[in-house]
């Protein structure tokens, strides 16, 4: 492949890539237009998908703005008779809401910092580097992937209250910062795939590992970031396990507890428009997010794009 | 980009800060604070008119209650307080199911509070444990020792709708439980009356199914004689012909109501995890069903105008005993906490006259303590179920009580589906408990655990 | 270069052959304990300077529960006190437990189903999500949706669709059998099989990890290929599942890891039971059950530690046969 095809900087690469996705709208790489009727298939096909993943977000906003008396109708209603929109005020001071935010948000955003650059910088140490073993070393982060979760909770547990951090949320952010084999993995998937003599390119003009990483794979990786980004806040965002275990004081509870509570009290009387209201609240933040986020996913390698 | 930079370490920076606040150290060292692990969140207000009274009291005005509300991850799951109490930050008291107290006692998760009786009461535990309802109180006794107070109780009876059942034909009367008591065989006749099904052989009404709702193993056991363990021997006697007897009964239920057909009638009219206003009892599809008190506060919410009563179990023959089993909440000390006056003085008037009178009629079922059942300081609709205390006793206090549930409720389920019989299933049962109880060697429950108690009269 | 070269996955330019695949790269270390060059020394120093965050962290955070497990294994623990040496103990009643192997059963049928049928899933709603579409973000956010959600809610929906009297899929059912109502989740298998189709409705995780692939494959790629007259199918099995590759191997490896613990949605769905009959009663189910229902600290170890070789006898299987059919150079087009 020649570099004649393509040849911006990465700098400019965003922005061509953006108006490349957004000019290709039904017309083909070679120019000639697709026919009318290839886009309109591809729209149902989308439309029915996302009708069927739609349902469960659907059912949750539905149910939390039903009474009480709605909610135990037989068959159960599609659309609300009355809209109750006093739920969400219920559930929002059911528990000290804005503090939870806070206290997850707080979480979520740490998290999301140290796993994007503590990942990528040792997924660059297992992909874009050479050194003898590395293979080997990199079986041991697959095996941690294997490690069932409920033997490794009280060890834990143990270090982190000999460290006299139980209750504060030094314990759910700080292992972030040492990388995960999940996410290291994915994104070595990613980064073998950036083509050997990029690097080596770069290497021979002098350029330090540091700068190769964060110039030139970085900007590269991005599809790949994103996607650790994101895994990491809504995994941060609805953890449950452990703030449950390591936050007791309701000063730095999160909102996944929060809504625990909802569930745990007794079973016959939960209220569950409530409940659904509260779980609703809890994911738009992400929903918005995601909704931000998604047009990361750009392209990534260009090739002919490195000079 | 640049913005984007800048909030981002911005973003950072403040994370940073802010979790460093949160690591402020526990304010946990005078003891005129006590840590406190209480309801869930929902009842919290409860929790709170509680403590309002106490810090009202003379010796609860210098104290500070630390309340918070910490949700359990689900039935019989000791995460949190297994971590807890190991790295020492464990509340001083913790509210907790009765049921788990002998197993937590016997791994050392609790401490025992007779010393504290002894100390600040003057008198001997069992004396002062008088004051409550003796199987909740055998319920918080391992090895001879005293592991918590109790706080509220319930008991199991019959729910019925009575539109349903006038419109079968049935005599309102063999329900009065002022009246009659139910027989097995009644109940089954009734059952048949209610039941009909439609074109394609679902049911579209049903009767009563012994497996629904609070129909436990043991809910049964306890009215056929069929006992976990036996002081005498010092065993495990889950294989006897009793226990045989309780599963033959679901098994012979599940030949009539086949459990098919009775399983996807419960899925349609109460699905797991659907809200609890969606019940097959509220839909008037289910005539009859296996409840306590909780259900009065529900009933009340989502069904007001359908005319639900209680009565009683069934019995195996006119004119048995009547038979109930009974759990509730206790007030425990997890280990390692500091056994303080103040601590002690919380506790007693949490679980005393004046704390039960406060937080029962708010929450709706019975009081362990007997003078606040004598002063009727419960909600009248649970009169039925205060009657039932008598005769009604705890599930065995066992330090197996967790794998002897799980287990009974998965034989349950095998026998009726069918996967395996009566015989098989019990001694499957006794094979599951039996090598876990026999490491503690000589275990013997409370001498006084499986006796009726004596229920003062208003 | 032609379209027809994506097959032949010939690296061009002076990219060593081996800096393709990633797993079958250097002489093993410990081989006859050669001495390193000094070329090899400082690879190795900067290769260890760049992962030295995850060795703090796996030495911190891996290690030493590990170790703690492995020790636990061998003893009867509850969690509190002093562990008790039982030897062999846990595991001679692990191979004789029922429900171990109850579970295990379970735990393979669910993954042998889950694990492929999630990857088909995954690979239809990337590719939907990829569409050169002007409401794509919509389409993304809603596709993902689901993955966002606690799983209590969504097992609240999806046995909405499973009722037996109102549901779709009862409706369907309905058209070939003789009308009686089925409950799915009544059924020892029909539960796994409901907790399955449940599982598909988060296959957004799997589905992101796909578009970040299919984002990656160079749209001359695609360009060049279709000059050579290559039609759609014919692109998708030559240049795109190719160039996935890398991906699909990291799906399917966290596919089977996931599957093999998968515990949330069959705990909410039976109420952390696994009934009917255990049919839902999953090998991790069990494990936490153990752990922290009955305080059996030490029995749960020895069942962690099974399931820890078991996963990783499998992973080590499947990077062996990956080298097969996973591609990391994008260039060879």
């Amino acid at each position: 492949m020649s570099t004649t095809l393509r040849t911006e900087s990465p700098r400019n690469r965003r922005s061509a890539a953006r108006s490349v996705d957004a000019d290709q709208l039904n017309r083909r790489a070679d120019g000639t237009r697709r026919p009318w009727y290839s886009s309109v298939i591809a729209r149902v096909v989308m439309v029915v998908l996302s009708v069927i993943f739609l349902l469960p977000l659907y059912w949750m906003v539905i149910s939390s703005l039903k009474s009480d008396e709605e909610l135990a109708k037989f068959p159960p209603t599609f659309i609300p008779q009355s809209w109750q929109f006093g739920n969400f005020v219920d559930a929002v001071s059911a528990m000290p809401f804005l503090q939870f935010f806070m206290n997850s948000a707080i979480i979520t955003v740490s998290v999301v910092i140290f796993s994007v650059i503590s990942n990528f910088v040792v997924a660059y140490g297992f992909a874009c580097l050479k050194w003898p073993g590395r293979d080997l070393v990199f079986y041991l982060v697959i095996a941690t992937l294997f490690l069932p979760f409920p033997v490794t909770l009280i060890p834990m547990f143990d270090m982190w209250a000999r460290l006299g951090l139980v209750n504060t949320m030094f314990p759910l952010i700080i292992p972030a910062m040492f990388g995960s084999a999940f996410y290291v993995f994915l994104l070595r998937q990613f980064l073998l795939q950036i083509p050997r003599d990029m690097l080596d390119a770069a290497r021979i003009d002098g350029a330090r590992e540091w700068t190769i990483l964060w110039r030139l794979v970085f900007p590269t990786a991005k599809p790949a970031l994103t996607t650790v980004a994101i895994f990491a806040a809504v995994a941060s965002w609805n953890d449950f396990m452990g703030p449950l275990i390591y936050l007791q004081d309701e000063s730095v509870q999160t909102l996944s507890i929060g809504l625990q509570s909802f569930r745990s009290v007794h079973a016959q009387d939960v209220s569950f428009n409530q409940l659904m209201a509260a779980s609703f609240l809890v994911i738009l933040p992400l929903l918005i997010l995601f909704f931000v986020f998604q047009r990361h996913f750009i392209r990534g390698i260009t090739i002919g794009g490195f000079k | 980009m640049i913005t984007r930079r800048t909030f981002l370490s911005a973003a950072a920076a403040s994370a940073a800060a802010l979790s460093l606040g949160a690591c402020a150290p526990r304010g946990s060292s005078s003891d005129t604070v006590i840590r406190y692990w209480g309801m869930q969140a929902a009842d919290a207000d409860k929790d709170l008119k509680v403590i309002d009274a106490f810090n009202a009291t003379r010796a609860g005005s210098r104290i500070t209650i630390d309340v918070n509300q910490v949700p359990s991850n689900g039935v019989a799951d000791m995460s949190q307080i297994i971590t807890a109490v190991r790295g020492g930050t464990a509340p001083d008291v913790w509210q907790m199911d009765r049921f788990n107290a002998v197993q937590n006692a016997s791994i050392g998760l609790l401490e025992p509070i007779d010393d504290l009786i002894e100390e600040y009461e003057g008198v001997s535990v069992e004396e002062f444990t008088s004051q409550w309802l003796q199987f909740a109180v055998d319920e918080l006794t391992y090895d001879g020792r005293l592991y918590g107070l109790p706080i509220n109780t319930d008991a199991r009876g019959i729910m019925y709708n009575e539109d349903i059942l006038r419109g079968a034909g049935i005599d309102l009367d063999m329900f009065d439980p002022q009246q009659h008591v139910l027989t097995w065989d009644e109940l089954r006749e009734v059952s048949r009356k209610i039941t009909t099904t439609d074109s394609r052989g679902n049911f579209e009404t049903l009767g009563f199914v012994p497996w629904d709702g609070e129909g436990w193993p043991y809910t049964w056991a306890f009215g056929l004689d069929a006992q976990l363990y036996s002081n005498e021997t010092a065993s495990v006697t889950l294989d006897s012909p009793q226990w045989r007897a309780v599963f033959e009964l679901y098994a012979d239920w599940a030949e009539e109501f086949p459990y098919a057909k009775a399983d996807a009638f419960f899925a349609t009219y109460q699905p797991p995890n659907a809200p609890p206003s969606q019940t097959a009892i509220f839909s008037e599809r289910l005539g009859m069903s296996t409840t306590g008190p909780f259900s009065i506060r529900s009933n009340e919410k989502y069904a007001p105008k359908l005319p639900l009563k209680f009565t009683w179990l069934p019995v195996g023959a006119e004119g048995d005993e009547t038979y109930s089993w009974s759990g509730g909440a206790s007030l425990v000390v997890p280990k390692g906490a500091r056994m303080t006056r103040n601590l002690w003085e919380f506790m007693k008037f949490y679980t005393g006259f004046e704390g039960q009178s406060i937080v029962q009629p708010l929450l709706g079922d019975l009081p362990t303590n007997l003078r606040t059942i004598q002063a009727r300081n419960y909600n009248p609709k649970a009169e039925l179920f205060r009657q039932m205390l008598p005769t009604s006793t705890s599930r065995p206090p066992l330090p197996v009580g967790s794998v002897a549930w799980d287990t009974l409720q998965r034989s349950r389920s095998s026998v009726i589906i069918g996967s395996q019989t009566p015989q098989e299933a019990v001694a499957i049962n006794q094979l599951s408990v039996g090598p876990k109880m026999a490491l503690f060697e000589g275990y013997q429950m409370p001498a006084t655990y499986g006796q009726n108690s004596v229920i003062p009269e208003a | 270069m032609t379209a027809t070269g994506v097959k032949a996955r010939v690296p061009v330019g002076d990219a060593p052959p081996e800096a393709a695949d990633g797993t079958a790269e250097g002489p093993p270390p410990e081989r006859g304990r050669r001495r390193l060059s000094r070329t090899d020394r400082r690879d190795l120093a900067l290769g260890l300077k760049y992962i030295s965050p995850w060795i703090v962290g796996i030495l911190v955070f891996v290690v030493y529960p590990v170790g703690y497990s492995i020790y636990l294994s061998f003893t009867r623990y509850s969690g509190m006190g002093a562990p008790t040496w039982v030897g062999l103990g846990n595991y001679v009643t692990a191979f004789a437990d029922p429900l171990v192997a109850k579970s295990t059963g379970n735990t393979l049928f669910y993954a042998m189903i889950a694990v492929p049928l999630g990857l088909v899933v995954a690979l239809v709603l990337a590719l939907a999500m990829n569409q050169n579409v002007r409401e794509v973000a919509w389409y993304r956010t809603i596709f993902y949706a689901p993955s966002l959600i606690p799983a209590f809610a969504m097992s609240f929906i999806f046995i909405v669709f499973l009722n037996p009297q109102f549901g779709v899929f009862n409706q369907v059912l309905n058209i070939f059998g003789d009308g009686a109502n089925v409950n799915l989740l009544g059924d020892p298998t029909g539960v796994k099989i409901a907790i399955i189709m449940m599982a598909q409705l988060g296959a957004g995780n799997a589905a992101l990890i796909f578009l970040a692939g299919l984002r990656n494959v160079p749209k001359t790629v695609y360009e060049a290929a279709r000059v050579d007259g290559a039609g759609p199918m014919r692109q998708f099995r030559s240049i795109t599942l190719p160039l996935l590759s890398p991906v699909l191997l990291f799906n399917l490896i966290t596919g089977v890891s996931g599957a093999l613990q998968v515990f949330t949605e069959a705990y909410i769905v039976t109420n952390g039971t696994g009934d009917p009959d255990a049919g839902a009663l999953f090998y991790m189910m069990y494990l936490y059950k153990n752990a922290f229902g009955f305080a059996e600290l030490g029995y749960a170890s020895a069942l962690a530690v099974l399931l820890f070789l078991v996963g990783l006898a499998l992973a080590l299987l499947i990077f062996w046969c990956s080298r097969r059919f996973v591609n990391y150079d994008v260039e060879a087009s």
